[in-house]
């Protein structure tokens, strides 16, 4: 996002679609307000109305779609896939924080001795509860 | 609605001495505005709304759309006139006078003029929790389609992230013996970020460091005019990328190797 919140907006429809078209369960919204401002509440209200739009709109568009056998798409799909499963590997055998630290996750680099560590960090009480996490958690079972 | 056909005595002149916004004719003044009010979503909110409006200076607000975001939240899109005007032929604005090159002509003067690579430290300091400003200018990424420094040949970028204490800063800029400090504040209250600028020019002073760095901050409410003011080499502020910062500092650091 730029500050441009007209077409943050447009850029938000794109992703929808794309997000309901491939039936993807889990979606991050862009903020419009996002690079001048901490998002303004109407900000989030109209990205989730945006969201909530086109799924309905576009329900069953995705099945509608046949790609191209070897095309562009149904190719970069495989890469992105092949990409991500090596990517998960490699992971697997250097751990998250070596791999961030070697930044492998867009070659961004983000050393262990640096940052803010684990002030602000707590550990998790027996009474703990997060209702709004438990509820996703239920939901990503059922859609599976 | 339709077309309005009956004669108008609007000046519909460019005055540059009475400038105001341009709707669909010259001088109509129309702007469109939105916000949110905590209130319900009803005729009087409608009304407090376009009181603010009037206050703001527009002529004639029209609330378009009133839009429930929660039963206490109501957006408010309004469209009117402004009935101020600004003289544009009075403003004078103070910017950064070096020029400004693209990615590939900063690293071709940087392998051209420097036999090791620029080492530029950057962080968002203070109470400051924003990364925004800072990773637009440093991320790989960039902002906007402008690359970051980190993908520039010829500069090691160093992000610290945010909220980063002044002094932290200043002893990981002497650990990778940096040339460039780039400090961002982003959103400040009651003009903190200009205590911490202070804060910053007052502890490189006192260590006797203050040469050894080019010095810049960026931010939403900073200008090249308030950051020399403070002792900055130089201030960036909104619509300013990678580039811009760049190709300030290389041509600092190509006049300070001159001297």
């Amino acid at each position: 996002m730029t500050g441009n919140i007209f077409r943050g907006q447009v850029q938000n429809a794109l992703f929808n679609i794309v997000t309901t078209a491939t039936e993807q369960r889990i979606h991050l919204l862009g903020m419009m307000t996002e690079a001048v401002h901490t998002p303004f509440m109407s900000d989030r209200y109209l990205a989730i109305e945006n969201a909530r739009y086109i799924n309905k709109t576009m329900k069953d568009f995705g099945s509608e779609i046949e790609f191209k056998k070897n095309g562009i798409i149904v190719n970069r799909a495989n890469k992105v896939l092949q990409d991500a499963t090596m990517l998960l590997d490699e992971i697997a055998n250097i751990g998250i924080f070596e791999t961030l630290e070697r930044g492998i996750f867009a070659g961004i680099k983000r050393p262990k001795d640096s940052g803010k560590g684990l002030k602000g960090v707590a550990l998790k009480g027996i009474e703990y509860c997060n209702p709004v996490l438990d509820r996703m958690v239920k939901e990503l079972k059922e859609a599976k | 609605m339709g077309y309005d056909m009956s004669n108008k005595n609007y000046s519909k002149k460019l005055d540059l001495e009475k400038l105001k916004p341009y709707g669909d004719t010259m001088n109509d003044g129309k702007v469109q505005i939105s916000f949110t009010l905590p209130v319900a979503n009803d005729e009087k909110g409608d009304e407090a709304a376009k009181e603010l409006a009037r206050k703001m200076g527009i002529m004639d607000p029209l609330v378009a759309e009133s839009i429930t975001l929660d039963n206490e939240f109501t957006m408010y899109i309004i469209y009117g006139s402004v009935t101020h005007t600004v003289n544009y032929n009075e403003i004078t604005v103070d910017t950064v006078d070096t020029d400004v090159f693209n990615k590939y002509e900063i690293e071709d003067m940087i392998a051209k003029n420097f036999d090791k690579n620029i080492v530029v430290v950057g962080a968002s300091t203070g109470t400051d929790a924003h990364t925004v400003g800072i990773d637009a200018i440093m991320n790989m990424k960039g902002f906007a389609g402008h690359y970051g420094l980190e993908r520039y040949a010829g500069i090691d970028a160093y992000n610290m992230g945010s909220q980063v204490e002044n002094e932290e800063m200043i002893h990981k800029a002497l650990q990778v013996n940096a040339d460039v400090l780039l400090i961002s504040q982003t959103v400040t209250q009651n003009d903190v970020h200009i205590k911490n600028l202070v804060n910053m020019i007052e502890l490189l002073e006192a260590e006797n460091l203050r040469h050894k760095f080019v010095l810049i901050v960026g931010g939403p409410r900073i200008s090249y005019e308030l950051a020399k003011e403070l002792g900055f080499d130089a201030g960036f502020g909104p619509k300013k990328y990678a580039e811009d910062v760049a190709s300030f500092f290389v041509q600092e650091l190509i006049k300070k190797k001159g001297k």
